[in-house]
């Protein structure tokens, strides 16, 4: 699916990708047992891309991307399983010490809530200088020019004087501005956004995702874009995974997902959602029922109690990952129908 | 379509890819159902140290009523022919200065100091959170005007209201109980009122109104039934600091007199001889520390058994 | 604004400020007026600090109005005391957006959805309320025996359907739904969509559809009012809402709204409006949109646009000089 090859710094072109995770496994220990939150997750992604991991409140994804950045609690939490390749090293393997340097260096975050991820006592400008300085060993005035470029750049007017402000003197979408700034100071590899735009409003939430793929335009950064909006995946993403119940269900390329989707969790999320362009009259199809307990997960199929094509199969036995084309695939019983 | 990427396992039995025909999403497994209050009484007593405390404070409490049938001496009785008795025989606890009994005062004092502490924290919660309630519900001016009282009368330090209160009414334990309340509430009704202002905002509060109930109704469904766990932990914890404070000023001569019993009339009574009769200190300043731990225990014990965050190992 | 004789509910120049103390004053809802007919949905939309949550609680009578009134069958309910209020509160009832705060934690579901029961009368026996309870339990897609559950046992979006059934309990004629889905995922978003549609329809049901999802609103509704601090900037029928928008406030936030096909957004021009929504406590002079708005003039500054009939139908009004 990809066009082009990247080339890495050294001019050679490779098709190593950036980032590679296997079978990753990661629980919570709660009152009376545990919560498996993420059950075998593996992806992988090359330089400049764009991938969306989707899926509902529960389904681990943002446990998968808080993985990436080691950034879960232990305890409760535990990684069981697996392995983060990032740029040739196993991130599961470093030690908090060397997971330091790595963190905000070469893979930045940004989060839901700007407001909470940013530190109110400090200056917008200091926050980004503190980063640069520790990462980059920038000296002061260094760091300070290149905190009014970072800002100027994700779109903050006036930046001269926003780096002596506050957080609490910025607007939310001026906040989740600010926050991209610090995220890309470093000029990461790798720019994880959990669900960036949820607590904004529509024509804010447009504005950050203009910023966003501006970013990566100019910056070439490699982005996973945690969501559960559909709607922004077809608008920012090439490649998308789809989560249900700590597992991938479907990958594929946006194309795919949204054109052809195989997986009936997928499909059922594409029928259930309005769409703007669409006469009143057509029903919704919702998905019945509830997601599953994670505490204590079905056997089979996750989705089975929830399907309308469930077949005896789904209760009994965990899905293969079928393969429907070189991006294309689906964990469903349904691609294995006997003759 | 039958590119299989999974090797590892063989395909399951054809047979089995037939529609599933018993489904049953409609039937939802629930866990069994626990009110708040009986998942704090599960916390409670798998907290081995509070359960420890809350029987010691039980024990007390009984023994503190049925003392009398323990021992054949009265706790005014004098006998000035067993002065300073040791420890043994029918005295248990042995005797003081004037030949009392130190086991049946000790324990008339817990009756007493008890009394006081559990009485002035009853008297705090119905004070509190009424006037609390009030503040907190009506807001607005009532709130200012009985915030502005509330906070002149925290300012009066209590011993002066001891004392003034000792001149008007004679000294003696109800006068202590109306002085620790009449400063002691104040807490409670600001604690009720941060309460029910944090409730008053939630949207269930909002829907009972959209159903046309009526302000009183809400408050007394609604908003006072949801604060009743701050008020029992705060309850437990006024409890120890009454006793505390009946102690002391028992001690300084400003509460209970002598003759009548109490932990700080007996501790200021050994004052003068405790160096040689060390027990007439021992029991009477023992029984206060183990009822203040005891509290203090307890009552850290329903905070945490009412916390939402902590959890049942 | 049309004054349809049918109408249901009549808002006429409704106002709500807040004192927001130092002698400022917060205009939440600034003048607004709209007609709902018998029967129908309307949709109100709008980004936060709108107003348009304040609108639905002033409707409800939850706050008392600044100024304005708001006729209920041709009756103002501001003017209604004692025994004719709680008339009314049994007309109208309210979904709310958090289904974990507007469930109270300490109460079974029974005592929750029969609260409205009690508080009206309307039951004689405890069996009559069970009875009562388990029947719309049944009604919203719920198992009718768990009745005796808390809350907290129950999914968001099964907490949505026991915050349905207390509102039905009265049989009430008209429902203000306060973003009744935006706390919910996607896949429960259209169960619960579907279940409103459906009670409008067997219950027959009037709909006061608050939220900001426009996808959601534009499927659900009848008519969309789209309010821009305080004030109603556009109200039509929703498929020429969105077919032929005229306010630039509603042109921006039609195209701000990422569709989910990649073929739709690929050719889409996206308008993104400039800066951030100004503050309503001190908003613009004029019109209220002309500081973000891509084609103000002088004239916006100067002149508030009055809501004015725009296109080819009735039913398209917008408040905007050029429209």
């Amino acid at each position: 699916m990809l066009l082009h090859q990247p080339i890495d710094k050294e001019g050679e072109t490779t098709m190593e990708p950036i980032l590679k995770v296997e079978d990753l496994r990661v629980s919570f220990r709660v009152r009376g047992g545990e919560v498996q939150a993420v059950r075998g997750v593996s992806f992988d992604m090359n330089k400049g891309e764009a991938l969306a991991i989707v899926g509902e409140s529960g389904s681990g994804k943002s446990v998968t991307a808080q993985s990436i950045m080691r950034l879960i609690p232990t305890p409760p939490g535990t990684y069981k399983a697996g392995s983060i390749v990032f740029e040739g090293s196993d991130l599961l393997k470093k030690t908090e010490k060397q997971m330091e340097s790595v963190r905000g260096r070469d893979i930045g975050m940004i989060f839901q809530d700007p407001m909470t991820s940013l530190n109110p006592t400090m200056t917008i400008g200091d926050q980004i200088t503190e980063v640069l300085m520790r990462h980059q060993n920038m000296n002061k005035e260094k760091a300070n020019k290149r905190a009014v470029e970072m800002l100027k750049l994700v779109g903050i007017p006036n930046p001269e004087a926003r780096v002596k402000q506050y957080p609490f003197e910025f607007s939310g979408g001026m906040r989740q501005r600010a926050m991209i700034a610090i995220a890309l100071s470093c000029d990461p590899t790798l720019l994880i956004a959990d669900e960036p735009t949820t607590a904004l409003d529509v024509t804010i939430q447009a504005q950050i995702l203009e910023v966003m793929k501006d970013m990566q335009e100019k910056l070439g950064t490699s982005i996973i874009l945690i969501t559960h909006d559909l709607g922004i995946v077809a608008d920012m993403c090439d490649k998308v995974i789809v989560m249900y119940a700590g597992q991938v269900v479907e990958r594929g390329n946006k194309y795919e997902i949204f054109k052809s989707p195989q997986h009936p969790y997928t499909q059922g999320l594409l029928k259930s959602l309005p769409r703007l362009d669409q006469k009143k009259d057509e029903p919704l199809i919702p998905i019945d029922g509830t997601p599953p307990d994670m505490a204590n997960p079905p056997h089979g199929c996750p989705f089975a109690a929830r399907c309308p094509h469930a077949m005896e199969v789904c209760v009994e036995e965990d899905p293969f990952m079928f393969t429907h084309s070189d991006t294309h695939e689906s964990k469903c019983w349904l691609h294995a129908m006997p003759e | 379509m039958d590119n299989v990427n999974e090797k590892r396992r063989p395909l399951p039995d054809p047979r089995k890819f037939v529609p599933l025909k018993k489904r049953d999403f409609a039937q939802q497994q629930m866990a069994p159902s626990y009110t708040t209050w009986k998942l704090a009484t599960m916390k409670l007593t798998a907290n081995k140290f509070a359960m420890g405390a809350g029987i010691v404070l039980a024990l007390m409490i009984i023994m503190a009523v049925i003392y009398p049938l323990f021992t054949p001496h009265n706790f005014r009785g004098q006998s000035l022919l067993n002065t300073f008795t040791a420890p043994g025989g029918s005295y248990y606890f042995g005797t003081d200065d004037l030949g009392r009994d130190l086991f049946s005062r000790s324990w008339k004092g817990a009756q007493i100091s008890l009394t006081v502490g559990i009485l002035a924290a009853i008297a705090d919660v119905i004070l509190g959170i009424i006037i609390g309630g009030i503040m907190g519900f009506f807001g607005g001016k009532v709130d200012e005007v009985l915030n502005k009282i509330t906070e002149i009368l925290y300012s009066i330090p209590y011993l002066l209201i001891v004392i003034l209160l000792g001149v008007v009414l004679g000294q003696g334990m109800f006068t202590l109980i109306i002085a620790l309340v009449a400063t002691g509430w104040i807490n409670m009704a600001w604690i009720v009122r941060g309460q029910i202002m944090q409730l008053k905002n939630q949207e269930y509060v909002l829907a009972a109104q959209a159903m046309g109930s009526g302000g009183f109704r809400i408050l007394f469904k609604h908003l006072i039934p949801n604060t009743m766990g701050p008020i029992i932990v705060t309850m437990t914890l006024t409890v120890p600091s009454a006793i505390f404070a009946e102690a002391f000023l028992s001690f300084l001569g400003l509460g209970v007199q002598s003759p009548a019993a109490s932990w700080g009339v007996m501790i200021n009574d050994s004052l003068a001889s405790w160096q040689l009769y060390p027990w007439t200190l021992l029991f009477p300043a023992g029984m206060l520390c183990v009822a203040m731990l005891a509290f203090n225990i307890f009552g850290d014990g329903l905070r945490d058994a009412f916390d939402p965050k902590t959890r049942v190992e | 604004m049309a004054n349809q004789s049918n109408a249901m509910l009549e808002v006429d120049n409704l106002s709500k400020f807040f004192d927001v103390g130092k002698g400022k004053t917060l205009k939440a809802v600034n003048g607004l007026s709209l007609s709902i007919r018998k029967g129908e949905t309307l949709g109100v939309v709008g980004e936060s600090g709108c107003g348009k949550s304040t609108a639905g609680r002033t409707i409800m009578r939850l706050y008392e109005p600044t100024s304005g009134k708001a006729l209920y069958n041709g009756q103002n309910i501001y003017d209604l005391k004692g025994a004719n209020l709680k008339a009314f509160r049994r007309e109208m009832q309210m979904v709310f957006q958090d289904p974990y705060a507007s469930l109270n934690p300490r109460w079974t579901v029974e005592n929750i959805i029969a609260e409205p029961l009690d508080i009206h009368g309307l039951v004689a026996s405890s069996k009559e309320r069970k009875v009562a309870v388990e029947r719309l339990l049944d009604k919203v897609g719920l198992n009718p025996s768990h009745l005796t559950r808390y809350p907290h046992e129950f999914s968001g979006g099964q907490r949505q359907r026991i915050g349905i059934a207390r509102a039905l309990a009265v049989n009430p004629k008209f429902i203000v739904a306060d973003e009744p889905i935006s706390a919910l995922d996607v896949s429960i978003q259209a169960q619960v969509v579907n279940l409103l549609q459906n009670l409008q329809r067997t219950e027959s049901l009037t709909y006061l559809f608050i939220a900001h999802d426009l996808a959601m609103v534009k499927h659900i509704s009848d008519r969309i009012a789209v309010m821009y601090l305080g004030k109603l900037v556009e109200i039509a029928d929703s498929d020429d809402l969105y077919a032929d928008p005229r306010h630039p406030y509603t042109q921006a936030l039609l195209s701000s709204i990422p569709v989910p096909d990649p073929d739709v957004e690929a050719t889409k021009e996206r308008i993104v409006l400039r800066g951030d929504l100004p503050s309503p406590i001190s908003p613009p002079s004029g019109c209220p949109f002309r500081t973000r708005c891509p084609a103000a003039t002088e004239r916006c500054a100067a002149e508030v646009p009055e809501l004015r009939q725009v296109g080819a139908n009735k039913a398209h009004w917008a408040a905007c000089h050029y429209a």
